[in-house]
């Protein structure tokens, strides 16, 4: 028999009190457990289950104004205008520069701020190195995935000493004829969602990967490799052009290379906002997912504040829900909204529950199809297996999601 | 080993081999349902967990 000394008895209680931290480490950061903590916690009943009183008053009625297809082009007209300076899309407008095979010979570039790779980057980096994540330091990593034929880097240069735009264009070695345009929202950049790019590519997406102005390679940090040459047009260096026109030149540059039966646009967070408008100005986007944000400004709080710039100079030609509507105007065109019910950041609740019927009314009054989806399955803010699921399933025309 | 040990270390390697499980299931990233973070710290508790109750063993086993 063991004598037990005062010691080995401390070690022993401290190793109890660590096990008990591990499991309950694990319950908190379980998204199934961790959203029925974000349940229960106090006020977590009227934050996450009921329409505030403030929300169910506003007159959400009267902010969808699109009425018909006239409607429709008027309004992107005048955005178009807004954004670019001309009252059609610029559609022959192509990447200043393509690096092909990007994964293989990137190229002179600046320090890599996280040269940790993909997986071990968010415990060893700090946050403005995260938000740096450059496509040369980064596209090796993604050498080895399935089906991959190749990374090709298109560039532009649109603010002097200031702003670049640059977008990552997977290509499949099989693809499946159809494009996906994903936006990464704020203080990440798309190389966050590696695994998630990884599995389309997988499945023969073609996929073209953006960042919001200012994160990832969309800044002069790399200033040789970015920011030399001639600068493109001015109408394209105004705030609203350097978010709404990578977009454009993604598709342009990717149905200069084949023709796509189907080009979906899917964003997160900030770059939920970004789908929003692109899906209403560019009606080759067929199918459209904002996810984890987007509401009427008037419904915004606290942090949703800072999406409202995004949109600055848009609303007062189509409001939030009309944008909405323009983005499912037609006939083959959708867009499928989801909101994480429990998200401990913003866009929380069931607040676009009031707003879904009027959507899906508006849209399918000009022969779209709009739909509101709450994900249920964690308390995060990004786009779960869940989300991802019922997006695919509205892609390819499949599933519960289908039309 | 005393009892406390062998509870102590069952149940800091049960939630070790579990979080393990899970992240690698769900993608083994950031964004899966249990993140790389999340891993690491239930990892960081189970292993201080079970380097206590080690040691707390080699003691009592040195001062028999």
């Amino acid at each position: 028999m063991t004598r037990a000394t005062f010691p080995s008895r401390l070690l022993d209680g401290f190793g109890l009190v660590c096990a008990l931290g591990a499991v309950l480490s694990l319950l908190y950061y379980w998204d199934p457990t961790r959203t029925a903590f974000k349940r229960l916690m106090p006020g977590g009943d009227a934050r996450f289950e009921h329409i505030p009183a403030d929300t169910a008053s506003l007159p959400v009625s009267e902010w969808v104004t699109i009425r018909d297809a006239a409607d429709v082009r008027d309004r992107r007209g005048r955005l178009l205008t807004r954004i670019f300076g001309a009252p059609t899309l610029p559609r022959d407008l192509m990447p200043q520069r393509v690096v092909r095979h990007i994964e293989k010979n990137p190229g002179k570039h600046h320090t890599c701020l996280s040269p940790t790779g993909p997986a071990v980057v968010h415990l060893l980096s700090r946050m403005d190195t995260i938000i740096m994540r450059a496509l040369a330091c980064e596209a090796a990593y993604y050498r080895r995935w399935r089906n991959l034929a190749g990374i090709d880097e298109l560039t532009g240069y649109l603010v002097k000493d200031w702003y670049p735009y640059s977008i990552a264009y997977f290509r499949p070695k099989r693809g499946n004829g159809r494009l996906i345009l994903y936006q990464q929202g704020l203080a990440a950049t798309y190389h966050d969602q590696h695994r998630m790019i990884e599995g389309w590519v997988g499945e023969g997406y073609t996929v073209a990967a953006l960042n919001m102005p200012g994160y990832g390679d969309n800044t002069c940090y790399d200033q040789r490799r970015y920011c030399r040459g001639t600068l493109m047009d001015a109408r394209f260096g105004t705030k609203l052009a350097m978010a709404f026109l990578p977009p454009v030149v993604a598709v342009n540059y990717a149905m200069a290379e084949q023709r796509f039966r189907q080009i979906a646009m899917i964003g997160v967070s900030s770059g939920a906002w970004v789908t929003l408008v692109s899906a209403a100005i560019d009606p080759r986007i067929g199918v459209s997912f904002p996810v984890a944000g987007v509401l009427p400004l008037a419904m915004l709080k606290g942090k949703e504040e800072s999406a409202r710039e995004i949109v600055e100079g848009l609303t007062d030609i189509a409001g939030v829900l009309d944008l909405a509507v323009m983005g499912a105007d037609r006939s083959g065109r959708r867009q499928v909204q989801i909101f994480n019910r429990y998200d401990r950041c913003c866009f929380y609740g069931p607040r676009a529950a009031v707003l879904a019927p009027l959507l899906a009314e508006a849209a399918r009054k000009l022969g779209g199809r709009h739909q509101v989806l709450f994900d249920e399955t964690h308390a995060r803010h990004k786009i779960s297996r869940w989300a991802a699921d019922r997006i695919m399933e509205a892609v390819n025309g499949s599933g519960t999601a289908a039309p | 080993m005393s009892r406390v040990s062998r509870i102590g270390g069952l149940v800091a390697l049960t939630a070790l081999v579990v979080a393990a499980g899970l992240w690698w299931e769900s993608g083994a990233w950031q964004y899966g349902d249990l993140s790389t973070r999340g891993l690491v710290r239930v990892a960081g508790f189970s292993l201080v967990a079970l380097a206590c109750h080690g040691l707390a063993a080699l003691l009592r086993r040195r001062a028999r």
